[in-house]
């Protein structure tokens, strides 16, 4: 082989251009699929090799799933606003309101558990109400209007709370999480739930087809003969109910009612959520995403207090998380 | 016109395009002179958009080589195309609403290099442009939303001569227009040309083509079908070019069979939006048209019927009963409405099965809420066999070719089943081809008792279609024609007001 010869060898190997051709649209899809999944992967073997004691060991595991229930409950509910097109910020305000409600009425009123859990419940459907009656009568956006409602509950739950930490909360309230059956804890198990009723609302129900059909062209679903307020509403109302059982949950794992409950917990859903979009290239919000991008959160908080990251870190780890799994769902979307 | 021995402005020899499992592009060559127009025609997906969008740069091509004025040329974007001299006006409007003419026609080169914008400078540069597209009775400073749809079209023209084009191409700039006002782009076209940009011109209207090419290429399944010069334009020949074979022969319309049925639609004095005084009467299975000259008030009629608009006048029954309050009452009682424009009524990142059977959802639902998946399943394919749409039911809906679009639209409402068929240009942008079968669906759908309403600008199709045609001028009927009449005779009333 001459010299020449050998230098357009390099330049161009014969056959590669046929072949890389093939080759690269195939990794292309492959990565587009598995893509994420292969890093969650990755990143739960990483942090294997590096703390083989703690990780990956079964109450590690317990404690993944176990402090994830409330962020799937929101998140899981969160998939479901968000496919209609429209925001929903205003769960830490729920969050917060509804915790103290529950708690300070078993404190002041002296109530049972189950009048705390209804309260928490109700605080987190009338929200619902107030958003999507908000979000579906005019043309102000989901966003704000979302936002400012959440600043709404957390003023109000400073008012009724004074801003203390609140302690003293009945053991009956603190066995709704701890208690187990057959062995899983409670949390869990209402999570499982919640993300099942989600799932099938939105993989198998005339509603959750709708609020799809919303999502990707609002006029088109009015002309189809969809009640689109109505659908609208219903979506925030969902999503309500389930941050108010996530603070319930919040609320009586952690034996209390503080102030800062609900701050911080804005982003962890979007994350989850946004993650699902990007798994097996569904593209489109999904509940089955949803739980994979929570497990994934999830992973990521325990393996970073595992390995003794500072806090904040971490936050900063999760907001650049969110960024490029939009950047990447956004550019494959093209 | 170009001296034969220069060379020309573009030249595509042999390319090739592979979307994954798509073989969209298969050794095309094209060219095109400068001063040139050259028609592109080809059936939806027949890869005309996949070829032009590759001469902008917005596509790579596989294989093949490309010249641009003497030089190679491999764009690896719109902006590398246009710094030689290649521009692309797309098929969908690019404006901005809620700025005026001269800021849409100068977006993105509105400031100097100071980043200052210079206003007078931008108005008398918008003013020139407005002027070499024929629109000198718009001003600079109007809201863009105030224009006619012909006149937003002509702005989006002078958007691509802002950028200073040695090459235009046209992607189909008369689809979503009427064809009375169609007519307007072609002197301006034609002006172009005679100043030497080279065009190329992508239409389904075979008559704008021979009017107005100076050659034409078809294109079928990625490659060129034929080549026709000048002198051999013909719509017969290039029906045969598109689609492999000739138009199958469209039935004469049913002389109005049903004059006896019950009524469907009764008007008396219906006014509304565009609408003035008008008495109407469908009856039960009749397929009727609605004609008229741009703003006649064709849409808005059927806005009214279907609900999606209130009458400020007159009664109005649909259906046996007062027209219904909303869209959604009027689904529901069997009322089907398809507007202008399949965007408006197609979810895009939704699958096709979703698409077509959201508006039956409620038929085909088992335990209390849930979709009955597989009999959705079952009914949707039926539908799609029945109407002739290819393709994956899964797959998005904004993959699937304008006909095949089409179709899906028509299937939703064949699923949900309805009495009253109200069809805004049912086929504008799909090809001959899928024209032809569609107005055969919309025959077997009349002979099965379903009253259907055509709006359409174009006179050849109502006469090719309807058994009954009312035709409208300024609101009110200016005439109403009985099969057999000819497409002539429906002009001859537009104007007749």
């Amino acid at each position: 082989m001459s010299a020449s010869e050998r230098a357009a060898a390099t330049e161009v190997p014969p056959g590669a251009p046929v072949a890389t051709r093939r080759l690269l649209p195939l990794l292309a899809r492959l990565g587009d699929r598995y893509g994420t999944l292969v890093g969650f992967a990755a990143m739960v073997l990483l942090f294997c090799l590096l703390r083989p004691s703690t990780f990956a060991t079964w109450d590690d595991l317990r404690s993944i799933v176990e402090q994830a229930s409330p962020i799937l409950v929101l998140a899981v509910g969160l998939t479901l606003v968000l496919s209609t097109g429209h925001f929903d910020l205003s769960f830490p305000g729920i969050l917060n309101l509804a915790s103290a409600g529950a708690v300070l009425i078993m404190t002041e009123a002296h109530e049972g558990w189950a009048i705390a859990v209804l309260i928490g419940l109700a605080i987190g459907l009338v929200s619902g109400v107030i958003a999507g009656v908000g979000v579906a009568s005019g043309r102000a956006s989901s966003f704000i209007i979302t936002l400012a409602l959440s600043t709404i509950w957390s003023g109000l739950a400073i008012g009724i709370s004074g801003a203390r930490t609140i302690t003293d909360v009945p053991t009956s309230y603190l066995n709704i999480t701890f208690n187990t059956v057959l062995g899983i804890p409670n949390a869990v198990i209402v999570a499982f739930c919640v993300t099942l009723v989600m799932f099938s609302l939105m993989r198998w129900s005339a509603f959750g087809r709708y609020t799809q059909a919303l999502g990707s062209n609002a006029s088109a679903a009015r002309l189809a003969g969809i009640r689109v307020s109505t659908t609208q509403v219903f979506a925030h109302v969902l999503f309500g109910l389930c941050a108010g059982i996530a603070a319930i949950l919040l609320s009586s794992s952690s034996g209390q009612y503080t102030p800062s409950i609900g701050s911080g917990s804005l982003i962890t859903p979007f994350v989850a959520v946004f993650f699902g979009t990007s798994v097996l290239a569904a593209r489109r919000f999904n509940v089955f995403g949803t739980v994979v991008g929570t497990l994934f959160i999830g992973t990521l908080q325990t393996g970073m207090v595992v390995l003794e990251i500072a806090p904040w870190v971490s936050e900063v780890i999760l907001g650049a998380a969110l960024i490029l799994i939009l950047v990447a769902v956004a550019k494959r979307s093209r | 016109m170009a001296p034969e021995d220069m060379e020309p402005l573009a030249q595509l020899k042999g390319i090739d395009k592979r979307f994954e499992a798509v073989h969209a592009v298969k050794g095309v060559d094209f060219e095109v002179g400068a001063g040139e127009v050259v028609g592109l025609i080809g059936a939806n997906g027949a890869g005309k958009s996949t070829l032009v969008r590759i001469l902008a740069g917005e596509e790579r091509f596989d294989a093949g080589s490309m010249r641009v004025q003497g030089a190679d040329a491999r764009f690896a974007s719109p902006r590398q195309a246009l710094e030689r001299g290649i521009a692309r006006m797309p098929q969908e409007l690019t404006l901005v609403e809620g700025c005026s003419v001269a800021e849409n026609i100068l977006l993105g080169r509105l400031s100097a290099a100071s980043g200052i914008v210079r206003w007078r400078r931008v108005r008398a540069r918008a003013q020139v442009l407005l002027e070499r597209v024929g629109l000198d009775d718009v001003h600079p400073d109007q809201p863009i939303e105030e224009l006619t749809p012909v006149q937003q079209r002509l702005v989006t023209i002078a958007q691509a001569l802002a950028k200073g084009p040695e090459l235009l191409i046209l992607d189909e700039p008369s689809a979503a227009l009427p064809v009375d006002a169609a007519e307007r782009l072609f002197p301006i076209v034609r002006q172009l040309a005679d100043e030497g940009v080279g065009i190329v011109y992508i239409s389904h209207r075979l008559e704008e083509i021979v009017r107005l090419c100076d050659r034409v290429v078809a294109m079928r399944d990625g490659r060129v079908a034929g080549t026709l010069a000048r002198g051999e334009l013909d719509v017969e020949a290039m029906v045969v070019l598109v689609g492999g074979r000739a138009l199958a022969e469209e039935p004469e319309p049913i002389a109005a069979s049903n004059v006896d049925g019950e009524a469907v639609v009764r008007a008396e004095g219906l006014g509304g939006r565009r609408v003035n005084g008008l008495d109407l009467e469908l009856r039960r299975g009749e397929l009727v048209g609605i004609g008229g000259l741009q703003g006649s008030g064709r849409s808005e009629l059927l806005r009214l019927l279907a609900g999606a608009q209130q009458p400020s006048s007159g009664t109005l029954e649909v259906l046996g009963a007062p027209v219904a309050r909303s869209l959604r009452e009027s689904v529901k009682r069997g009322v089907g409405y398809l507007p202008e424009g399949r965007a408006r009524t197609l979810f895009p990142d939704l699958p096709v099965m979703m698409n077509t059977s959201i508006a039956a959802l409620e038929r085909l639902r088992r335990l209390w809420l849930l979709v009955d998946g597989r009999a959705e399943r079952a009914a949707v394919r039926e539908i799609a066999d029945d109407v002739g749409l290819i393709g994956a039911l899964d797959a998005p809906v904004k993959v699937l070719s304008g006909g095949n679009q089409q179709k899906v639209c028509l299937s939703r409402w064949l699923l949900r089943g309805c009495d009253l068929l109200l069809l805004d240009e049912p086929s504008a942008g799909v090809d001959v081809h899928v024209r032809a079968e569609i107005h055969q669906l919309l025959r077997q759908l009349s002979a099965k008792g379903i009253t259907v309403v055509v709006a359409s600008a174009e006179p050849e199709e109502l006469a090719l279609l309807c058994e009954r045609v009312i035709v409208l001028a300024e609101g009110r009927i200016s005439g109403e024609l009985r099969s057999p009449f000819t497409a002539d005779s429906v002009v001859a009333v537009s104007y007749a007001a």
